[in-house]
């Protein structure tokens, strides 16, 4: 950019100057990585089967408070694969009924969690295509205080798999266990992250249907909902059923699980009310006992909620209502989580409000882990050290396996119009500071089933858009080619301290007809819980202005925390101008 | 300033086709052309269409662009990218159909204006690829190549000249003063440097003008044979006669046409207006931003736009000045055209410009910023009524449909580059509202077999 420099200025921080010969292959990347956190030797469940088909099962399995998961990573045992696929296997994360939980690596280094269904599962007929089946709708799912599901297919013996992204953490059940119930605000946290969760899984057309404190992660971020969506691949292995093992964890089953009738989304609304009220208090709302004896409490008497703040106790009381149609939606409980109170319980199909914008900064701003939850990437970090070489520098990580998504307004001016309607329609909170907003579409009814197929607007993105930074007739305009590839260990020579590196490519053209000082100030990225990060790189050489017609591109490297993505870039673009803001 | 004398020829034949430097062409079809339409590059009867991304990654190759050949018939189509693609090089930043040799197939131009060539950054390259019979594709280049010149920004031909438009090139020893750069068809050579400053050319080099912004070449008067060439300045201040700096109205923009371009007498006849000379002007409104040539019978019709002015009393709306020529008549002003009031501000009327001659002349305006979206439109207003102009308006929001217009026989070419992460185009017949949005992958639009495309549509042809 010979004419875009001037010598007698010191270079902008905006970008990095140089030339870039080759932009780093790869398109769209797999940008967390995380785990299932296998509920300790408890199987999943979901049969809709009458209770005494089931039979009676100890009662270590009913005891709340028992439920705990190893804490850390096992190593691997003698006869464990190798690896599962293309991912080389480090250790274990948990053992349960239905199969086994492995930390593993990709083949980009990163970390993953791998559950490999028993061969004694996996070989009823049928099974592994409704598991394949179920794990294709569970990656539909927005990776929104979830696990996002990765990958999934079939290991070298025939055992169907699925891969997800590592959460590291605590479970909800081992931090209830090991320091009692949670403080206010973190509990607030939970209901708000668990409802978020839960929201996008119902706006996917699936239910959890084993939602439980196990499958709740605490992690720095905020809490994680993991192992949803394959629940049901077990509904219809009646011979698995039948052999009288225990599938799943009564405590946390609404009443017409039990009973065996339909289970709705409602289903994972009662168990979040239950696990609310065990977390707010420390003991489960329906107490202690064997199986029929929590079954009869449960079908028979109101739980013992304790005392939670409000709202959540009014919210706990109506999600562990005993008709299903009683419960509010997942959206229902969000919004009155952000504060805009609840309307009344919708009992029957209600015509559809207009769609729910929440901000991850909402949840982000109502998430402080708990004091003993740590960044354990780096405990993460050296298991794979162990287990894998490092990875190389710059690689790519396997293509996201996510879809185009609906286009949308690219310009700043008519998107903060569109939001104001919609929270104005919710009357939450104004001083909000509503960034990526995640859509959720208003369910139909309590006890309906919410519409799938709702757009979902998780990934809707700038990429490959002219963003103006006035007029794109003659001001100064910046475009992000290709999505930003996260995941990176280095990048470089620079090296990810705090999980992960995060790199983007920029290019500013001025097709203007004045020289255009660029902002001195290099652009934000924001993840996709709010917060903000400068670039870990101090960039070199860049130009501090550009003449007409000049073009600068550059790569932007963030480092970011394990487990987060990048939501936009927001900042200026040149010196003076308006605040830009690009959606990734 | 004079024009040099000798003058370089400054085509650079490319390795045959097996090497790598050719890969990324498409191979040439061993049609005959005999039947050939003329946009036609395979030669099968039917016009083709060409679709720029100067942001593409082919190959991975970020920024370095690539160019879709989209056929009339319906076949898959065919990427196109620079022989050996390097970063950030813009090809495609300006495409065009056209015929350069003597089959009747049509060839195609492409710019790459942040090509480095012989060591200079960003001094910009212009690809020549051949349809009909087998022949390598040819990089021409400035013979005094310059940095962040961007020779290739923009192109015109007319089958005898081919017009290179080189707007930040230093002309003059003047920063951003501009120039045009005119080859032979048929042989790429014969360079011939054009700017404000050469000999009979209206104005003179000032810093920043952007002579050669925008090009058409046509029959606009002079000998009846002879191309003649308007070039605009966008950025031109609008500041008299002179050389003058800074002063007058800022960027109000002016064109210039110059007679019998390729065989000048001592020094070229030319017809220059400023925008003031035509409507009312202020600062800033970017006359010859945009500009097409089109033609019916003996009679040529030039327009050029101002995507800033004030059309219809509407500030910085946008605006289009439509000329006409015939056998008998030079050049002179027809009619205004804008979007009365019903344009608004920063919309960018006449951001893109194309006309068609097939069944009564009808021009094309694109305007990529309409709708409190940016959704964009294109404005299909028949020549001899422009009151019965129709909105065509298939993008969605903030596809800036309209960011590129063109023709193809009957068929409007539409560009939105900002349509999902790729863009797209849309094909419409002759009556047709309606259409789809094509992106690469989609329905017959190949898609970059290794990297991402981003900005397919930013350029038509």
């Amino acid at each position: 950019m010979g004419k875009s420099s001037s010598p007698g200025q010191g270079p902008s921080p905006f970008l990095s100057g140089k030339r870039v010969s080759r932009f780093a292959a790869g398109a769209a990347v797999w940008q967390e990585y995380g785990s299932t956190r296998s509920p300790g030797g408890e199987p999943p469940c979901s049969s809709p089967i009458p209770l005494a088909v089931r039979g009676i099962v100890g009662e270590e399995g009913i005891h709340p408070v028992m439920d705990v998961n190893q804490p850390g990573v096992e190593g691997l045992r003698p006869g464990d694969p190798e690896r599962i696929g293309d991912y080389r296997l480090v250790g274990r994360l948990g053992e349960g009924g239905m199969g086994t939980v492995y930390l593993a690596t990709a083949p980009a280094g990163r970390a993953v969690a791998v559950k490999v269904i028993k061969p004694e599962v996996a070989i009823e007929d049928g099974f592994a295509a409704r598991f394949h089946a179920e794990v294709r709708n569970a990656r539909r799912v927005a990776s929104f205080c979830t696990a996002q599901v990765l990958d999934n297919g079939n290991a070298e013996d025939g055992r169907p798999y699925m891969v997800t992204e590592y959460i590291a953490g605590t479970p909800l059940s081992r931090q209830i266990s090991t320091y009692g119930a949670l403080e206010p605000a973190q509990l607030h946290g939970v209901a708000l992250g668990v409802a978020a969760a839960l929201a996008a899984i119902h706006v996917a057309g699936l239910v959890h249907r084993d939602l439980k404190p196990a499958n709740v992660v605490l992690s720095l971020s905020g809490p994680r909902v993991i192992d949803f969506g394959i629940a049901r691949a077990l509904d219809s292995t009646h011979s698995f059923t039948r052999s009288g093992e225990l599938l799943g964890s009564p405590g946390w089953w609404a009443p017409e699980q039990v009973r065996g009738l339909e289970v709705t989304p409602a289903a994972d609304i009662f168990a979040w009310g239950c696990m609310i009220a065990y977390a707010g208090n420390g003991r489960h709302p329906y107490g202690t006992g064997n199986l029929i004896t929590m079954a009869t409490r449960l079908l028979n008497s109101r739980p013992d909620l304790g005392t939670l703040p409000a709202p959540l106790d009014d919210l706990v009381r109506r999600a562990t209502a005993m008709d299903p149609r009683a419960r509010p939606t997942a959206q229902d409980l969000l919004i009155a989580l952000v504060g805009g109170g609840i309307a009344a319980p919708a009992t029957a199909a209600s015509p559809a409000d207009p769609p729910t914008l929440i901000s991850d900064s909402v949840l982000s701003d109502s998430w402080s882990p708990p004091a003993n939850v740590e960044p354990d990437s780096t405990q993460v970090l050296s298991v794979l050290r162990r287990g894998t070489p490092s990875a190389a520098s710059g690689s790519p990580a396997p293509p996201r396996p996510d879809t185009q998504p609906p286009p949308t307004p690219a310009t700043a001016s008519a998107a903060p119009a569109r939001r104001r309607w919609l929270l104005a329609g919710l009357a939450v909170a104004a001083a909000l500071a509503v960034t990526v907003a995640v859509l959720l579409s208003t369910g139909e009814g309590g006890g309906g089933q919410a519409r799938p197929g709702t757009a979902v607007a998780d990934g809707v993105t700038d990429v490959g858009r002219r963003i103006a930074t006035g007029s794109l007739i003659g001001d100064p305009q910046l475009i992000v080619p290709r999505p930003p590839r996260c995941g990176l260990t280095s990048y470089e020579g620079a090296a990810a301290k705090r999980g992960q590196l995060c790199v983007i490519g920029v290019t500013v053209l001025n097709t203007g007809g004045e020289r255009t000082p660029l902002s001195r100030v290099p652009l934000s990225l924001v993840d996709d819980l709010g917060a903000s990060h400068a670039p870990a790189v101090t960039p070199a050489g860049s130009p501090d202005g550009l003449a007409p017609g000049g073009r600068v591109d550059g790569i932007l490297v963030y480092d970011l925390p394990q487990g987060r993505r990048p939501a936009k870039l927001v900042g200026r673009v040149t010196e003076g101008g308006r605040k830009i803001e690009v959606r990734l | 300033m004079r024009l040099p004398i000798s003058l370089l020829v400054s085509a650079l034949l490319l390795p045959p086709l097996a090497s790598p430097l050719s890969a990324g062409f498409p191979a040439a079809p061993a049609a005959d052309c005999a039947g050939a339409g003329s946009n036609d590059f395979d030669g099968d009867g039917v016009d083709d269409t060409v679709v720029g991304d100067p942001f593409a990654a082919p190959g991975g190759h970020g920024g370095a662009g690539a160019v879709h050949l989209l056929f009339g018939k319906g076949e898959r189509g065919k990427v196109v990218s620079a022989p050996s693609p390097e970063a950030g090089e813009g090809f495609g930043w300006s495409v065009k159909l056209t015929r350069l040799d003597a089959d009747r197939c049509a060839d195609l131009l492409i710019g790459a204006p942040y090509a480095d060539v012989a060591g200079q950054r960003d001094a910009g390259a212009v690809y020549a690829v051949y349809g009909g019979a087998e022949r390598k594709p040819v990089r021409l280049v400035s013979s005094t190549p310059e940095a962040d010149a961007h020779f290739g920004w923009s192109l015109a031909s007319d089958g005898a000249v081919i017009a290179v438009g080189a707007p930040h090139e230093d002309a003059d020893g003047v920063e951003d003063a501009g120039a045009v750069h005119l080859f032979d068809s048929g042989s790429l050579a014969g360079e011939r440097r054009i700017s404000q400053d050469t000999e009979g050319v209206p104005g003179s080099s000032e810093v920043g003008d952007m002579f050669g912004w925008s090009l058409a070449v046509g029959r606009l008067g002079g000998a009846l044979d002879e191309p003649d060439l308007a070039v605009g300045a966008p950025y031109d201040n609008d500041d008299g006669r002179g050389r003058q700096s800074g002063e007058g109205k800022r960027d109000a923009g002016s064109i210039a046409v110059l007679f019998d371009v390729r065989e000048p007498k001592q020094e070229y006849a030319a017809k220059d207006w400023d925008l003031h000379e035509i409507v009312p002007t202020d600062a800033g409104d970017r006359l010859g931003y945009a500009m097409a040539y089109g033609q019916e019978g003996d009679v040529g019709y030039l327009a050029v736009s101002a995507p800033l002015g004030d059309g219809g009393q509407v500030k910085d709306s946008g605006l289009v000045r439509l000329f006409r020529a015939s056998g008998t008549e030079e050049v002179a002003p027809l009619a205004t055209l804008d979007q009365g009031a019903d344009g608004a501000a920063g919309e960018g009327y006449g951001f893109s410009l194309a006309f068609t001659g097939e069944g009564g002349t009808r021009l094309a305006v694109g305007v990529p910023f309409d709708g409190p979206d940016q959704r964009g439109g294109v404005r299909l207003v028949p020549v001899r009524d422009p009151a019965r102009a129709q909105l065509v308006a298939l993008g969605g929001a903030g596809d800036h449909f309209g960011w590129s217009v063109a023709f193809s026989g009957n068929r409007l070419v539409v560009g939105a580059p900002d349509h999902g992460r790729s863009g797209a185009v849309a094909l419409l017949g002759r009556n047709d509202g309606t259409g789809t949005l094509l992106s690469p992958g989609t329905g017959e639009v190949p898609a970059l077999s290794e990297g991402d495309s981003a900005d397919f549509g930013a350029t038509v042809g």
